[in-house]
């Protein structure tokens, strides 16, 4: 037994009594005096692994979201069919306990919906909805599902087959079309969708349906991203530093991204993120120093006058307030340093500049067109 | 509205594999047959929409299609289904379904052509243009059309 139902039934903890598990357990791993602590510790490196949340489902009032007992989301149907969740592993209509033989999943529940959801594919809803509708039929031989759907996207190893297999093999009906409204007459479920290839509007009564509800950020997400200096999208998903070549990394260095909290994704591409994030980090720390490119920017401590503006204009949090002799001035952490710029432009006295990209030999390349002759040009060039 | 349930929604699919040797449940509504079809575009159905009529078990829609009538046969389809479905032989099938239980298409002048037309075969062993043309007419009340 797993999960929150242990603290219910547990004798200890709701009796005082049994203690059963402590006296048996010769690792002595059981405590029942841990308290929640909170730790301050130093790392070297952190790989950012917060994964998503699901879409509110209640926000489909046409679907009877959060309203008709009957419909439920991918992840619930999950917790029924298991074992050990709640409904023992059967397949029930949640209001009246009577057997669901009639399923309808309804595929894009929140995603791909500019107006009142997100816009994006949540990537993974295709795939387990076939393999829930393969589940049913293979536990549960008398159900009949039926799956509305806009796209499949079924992208991966075998994944086209799998889709073909549903159909095929366990008999489960797809309709190309979205599902427009769900009425609850109390017996059963009307869903009214489409099917935009015979260009017929559908009704099905169902026992059951199944919303694939979309992948969302976490609701803190955002308050976490802030402490790390994490760049978050519109929606909230963790930006990496290059999308394509560097999608495990953050912008900063040593803190690293693995799993949906970029992107929603499903367990291969997590599992290879996770790998590819530990990796760069045993990279990181095999090594007796940090190799960082020389592209990098530097202070003149004798120009800076500790204005701090660099210190706001950096987007790594590289530069820090330092004393010199009692003088305020900024110092560059070379080693989250990515010789962006942004301080070297900002600077109002001259003293940040970026190694190889300096101030003079930007206006030389700016010059240099507007000389007027070949001797001219090379006059410019020399001087940089 | 179509009215879907699990009992009946394969039923039609099942008749014409039985009738065919098509397994029609293995279309996947790519649309290439309708593309290539040669008397598509004068329909106002398409080829893969009758193969979806089946798959949903929309008997009336497929069987009271002009297009299952308006098919030459010139297997364009067949030859480009990525599938390996004979959709040739299924609207071939269609037809024979559309006659053996009384159904006519909207567009009636097509369906009392192909009957004279297989007549004339069944009598002749071959087609007698002029015979047919006169005939096919007749039977349209237009006797000096061409």
């Amino acid at each position: 037994m797993t999960g929150p139902n242990i603290v219910f039934i547990c004798l200890y903890f709701t009796k005082g009594k049994c203690q059963l598990c402590k006296k048996v357990c010769k690792a002595g791993a059981i405590n029942y005096e841990q308290e929640e602590t909170v730790r301050t510790e130093k790392f070297g490196a952190i790989i950012v692994a917060t994964g998503l949340s699901l879409f509110d489902i209640s926000k489909y009032g046409e679907y009877g979201g959060g309203r008709y007992k009957d419909v439920i989301t991918g992840l619930q149907l999950e917790r029924m069919i298991d074992p050990n969740g709640p409904a023992g592993g059967h397949l029930v209509r949640p209001s009246d306990g009577k057997p669901a033989k009639r399923v309808v999943f309804v595929q894009c529940v929140g995603s791909r919906d500019e107006v009142k959801g997100m816009a994006y594919c949540s990537k993974v809803c295709c795939m387990y909805t076939a393999k829930q509708a393969i589940l049913l039929k293979d536990h549960f031989p008398e159900t009949q599902s039926y799956v509305f759907y806009i796209d499949i996207r079924a992208t991966g190893k075998n994944y086209e087959e799998f889709i073909l297999r549903a159909q095929r093999e366990y008999g489960v009906v797809y309709l190309r079309g979205r599902v427009s409204k769900i009425h609850d007459p109390g017996d059963r479920l009307e869903v009214f969708g489409a099917d935009t290839l015979a260009g017929e509007a559908v009704e099905i009564d169902a026992d059951l349906v199944v919303l694939a509800s979309a992948m969302v950020p976490n609701p803190d997400a955002r308050e976490l991203a802030r402490m790390l200096n994490i760049p978050y999208d519109g929606y909230g998903f963790y930006s990496e530093i290059h999308p394509k070549l560097r999608p495990v990394e953050s912008i900063t260095r040593g803190i690293f991204l693995a799993g949906a909290c970029t992107f929603p994704k499903d367990i291969p591409d997590s599992v290879m993120m996770g790998s590819a994030a530990a990796a760069k980090v045993c990279t990181l720390f095999a090594a007796d120093e940090l190799t960082v490119e020389p592209k990098l920017a530097e202070v003149d401590v004798d120009k800076c006058v500790g204005c701090y503006n660099c210190v706001d204009v950096c987007p790594f949090e590289a530069i820090q307030k330092d004393t010199l002799n009692g003088r305020s001035v900024a110092r560059v952490i070379q080693t989250l340093c990515q010789g962006c710029g942004n301080c070297a432009s900002t600077c109002r006295s001259g003293a940040l500049d970026v190694k190889g990209f300096t101030d003079q030999a930007i206006y030389a390349q700016i010059s240099a067109p507007f000389a007027a002759d070949e001797e001219e040009k090379e006059d410019v060039y020399a001087e940089a | 509205m179509l009215k879907l349930d699990a009992e009946h929604v394969h039923n039609l699919s099942k008749r014409i594999r039985d009738l065919s040797g098509e397994d029609v449940t293995h279309c996947i509504q790519c649309g290439k047959c309708s593309g290539g079809c040669t008397v598509a575009p004068d329909m106002e159905e398409i080829p893969s929409r009758i193969m979806r009529f089946i798959q949903l078990n929309m008997k009336e829609r497929a069987l009271t299609s002009s297009m299952v009538w308006t098919c030459t046969s010139c297997l364009t389809c067949t030859a480009r289904c990525p599938e390996g479905i004979d959709i040739a032989k299924v609207m071939n099938v269609l037809r024979m379904m559309c006659t053996a239980e009384g159904y006519t298409p909207k567009e009636k002048q097509i369906h009392v052509f192909n009957r004279l037309f297989i007549g004339m075969i069944q009598k002749y062993g071959h087609v007698y243009e002029l015979g047919l043309m006169v005939k096919n007419n007749m039977m349209a009340m237009t006797p000096f059309s061409c």
